[in-house]
């Protein structure tokens, strides 16, 4: 139970991480990028091209990734995204536009992927061998141990900055309004570049832990992903990191309850389950932020 | 022309399913909602029409009838269950319909085959079948565009709130087009299992409803003809030309979705449209005082 227990937070940690970035760009631009999952898993895969070539240390194949999804999702700003939001004013029709499009670029990602992967699985070779200890009952490798403290670790620096820096008020201002806070002096391109980049990095970082937890991954698991991350920000509300991290803890207590339980077919169907009921109940999430207003009618 | 008929025919039906299931997924698009549920009630008809003729329970025309009937009405209880789900989230929450409808399928057991899937249905579809029910399709989607309905449809897709403040029932309108996209994807789904004999869980899974946005998207997403071009061209382009297939195909497709939802987001027939209203507007005589403003109107429906 303890080491079930434990599982389950080395996991959470990975989905707060992913789903984090996802969260505040929704939360802060508007934007739901259903790329986010190909943006882990294409990072993940730089990452692999690169440890390939050379035998690499972690922390430098955690660069690895995290430069590469910084900088894919910093493309998607700059390109699409920028474009569509300069030329809609309608909000809805905006949040539509952004979606299909980062639904294409998920599509280019995955199909990129799939045709130099030949579709199967790969890993990320580094020099890092993780060491196991026994405490008790429980067995928790160092690995483990460096995916909770960067998981909690950064998830708490970022909310930190956004609630006390300068900086991380100017994005608070861009999320409630945008034209008074360019009214402000606070300048919308270059604040919403950096999310973007920072939701992709931390989506790379996500992907590069995930593939040396897991073993491997393949360019087909990005949609599975995106689902779990979806049900993290609707627990937890759009927009709210420490929802975020609450939602994780749900999510990945109960797909591992629902893993070790049971033979493990239905484990792709929980994340869904568990979002339908909660926005029937509560549509706009359980620990909703005052920014997305469902309820319009 | 019969020879090339014969040696093209999977294709043709082919596109003519995707132009059904297009459709379906524009329905809900025509009141600004991104439904994908479209894509799960073709499953479901797939299965459902699969399972009737194979059990040997209805005959096949009744099969469809049965199950597009079924369907529709399933369909708008969704609605009207999902109702106090908005924009996103609905689309996500079709999403995960669709998909845990792929799991449950893919653990069925016996009864829907398992990860295998149900081979051996009878096919008994014929292309002048089809092109009967897309026309009686199109004959709906057509009319519903149009007329109160469509008014009705196209407030509720700039401003449900202004919709309902001059009296359109906006629940209604959107459960009925929820309705009538669930029909259209379900008999899509039926016809595919009568013409091609099988049917498969993942069948109806993330890449069916990419490409059939893809399609909806590069066709137009304002009218029924805009989904049907798309379908058209999105399904019979990559087998004319032999080396565009497989994964070069996807990255093609997200190419061309990235830019049309960034530059055109009312895709080929939009941008047709648009260069005929200014062909013809650079022919006629200079406008008017009244002229600019109608014709701003004009390009604002």
């Amino acid at each position: 139970m303890l080491q079930q227990l434990l599982d389950s937070v080395v996991l959470a940690s990975i989905y707060i991480l992913f789903s984090i970035g996802m969260s505040l760009a929704w939360g802060i631009l508007g934007i739901l990028n259903l790329a986010h999952g190909a943006i882990l898993m294409f990072s993940a895969y730089v990452a692999y091209l690169w440890a390939d070539s050379t035998s690499a240390s972690l922390p430098m194949v955690l660069i690895a990734g995290l430069l590469a999804g910084g900088v894919l999702s910093l493309l998607m700003e700059l390109g699409p995204f920028r474009a569509i939001r300069h030329s809609v004013g309608d909000a809805e029709e905006l949040e539509l536009r952004t979606v299909i499009a980062s639904l294409g670029v998920s599509t280019i990602l995955v199909a990129v992927a799939a045709h130099y992967t030949g579709n199967t699985s790969f890993q990320v070779p580094t020099t890092f061998q993780p060491t196991a200890y026994q405490i008790g009952s429980v067995r928790i490798s160092d690995l483990q141990v460096i995916i909770i403290v960067v998981g909690f670790g950064l998830s708490l620096l970022l909310a930190l900055w956004l609630s006390r820096s300068r900086n991380g008020r100017a994005v608070r201002a861009l999320e409630s309004d945008v034209e008074t806070a360019a009214l402000m002096g606070i300048s919308e391109r270059k604040l919403s570049s950096a999310t973007m980049f920072v939701s992709g990095a931390l989506a790379g970082l996500a992907g590069v832990f995930l593939v040396i937890y897991l073993g491997a991954t393949d360019p087909a698991a990005s949609h599975s992903l995106l689902t779990s991350a979806f049900a993290v920000i609707v627990i937890g509300g759009v927009g709210s990191i420490g929802g975020a991290v609450i939602g994780a803890l749900v999510l990945a207590l109960l797909e591992t309850l629902v893993i070790s339980n049971t033979s493990g077919v239905w484990s792709p169907a929980i994340a869904f389950s568990f979002i339908i009921v909660v926005l029937l109940v509560r549509p706009e999430g359980l620990f909703s932020s005052s920014r997305t207003k469902v309820d319009r009618v | 022309m019969n020879d090339w008929y014969l040696s093209n025919v999977t294709i043709i039906q082919s596109c003519l399913i995707a132009a059904m299931l297009a459709m379906s997924m524009q329905v809900t698009m025509r009141v600004g909602v991104l439904s994908v549920a479209g894509i799960g009630f073709y499953g479901l008809g797939q299965y459902s029409t699969a399972l009737l003729v194979l059990h040997g329970i209805l005959p096949w025309g009744l099969a469809i009838a049965v199950t597009a009937l079924a369907c529709g009405v399933l369909a708008y209880a969704l609605a009207r269950v999902l109702s106090r789900v908005r924009g996103l989230y609905l689309t996500m929450v079709t999403l995960g319909l669709v998909l845990v409808l792929t799991v449950v399928a893919s653990n069925g057991g016996e009864f829907t085959g398992g990860a295998t899937g149900l081979y051996g249905i009878p096919v008994t579809v014929a292309t002048w079948h089809m092109l009967v029910v897309i026309a009686v399709g199109i004959v709906i989607c057509a009319v519903t565009e149009r007329g109160f309905v469509g008014r009705a449809s196209e407030a509720l897709r700039s401003d449900e709130m202004l919709a309902a403040s001059v009296g359109i029932e906006a629940r209604t309108v959107r459960r009925a087009n929820f309705g009538l996209s669930g029909m259209l994807g379900a008999v899509a789904g039926g016809l595919n299992v009568l013409t091609f004999g099988t049917v498969n869980p993942f069948d109806a899974g993330f890449p069916l409803m990419v490409t059939i946005l893809t399609a909806v998207i590069v066709g137009g997403q304002r009218t029924w003809l805009g989904a049907v071009i798309g379908a058209f061209l999105i399904t019979s382009l990559p087998t004319l030309l032999s080396s565009f297939s497989g994964d070069t195909r996807e990255m093609a497709f997200g190419a061309l979705v990235v830019v049309l939802a960034t530059y055109a987001p009312d895709g080929l027939l939009g941008f047709a449209s648009a260069a005929l209203r200014r062909l013809r507007s650079s022919l006629r005589p200079p406008p008017t005082m009244a002229e600019p403003e109608r014709r701003r109107e004009l390009a604002d429906v």
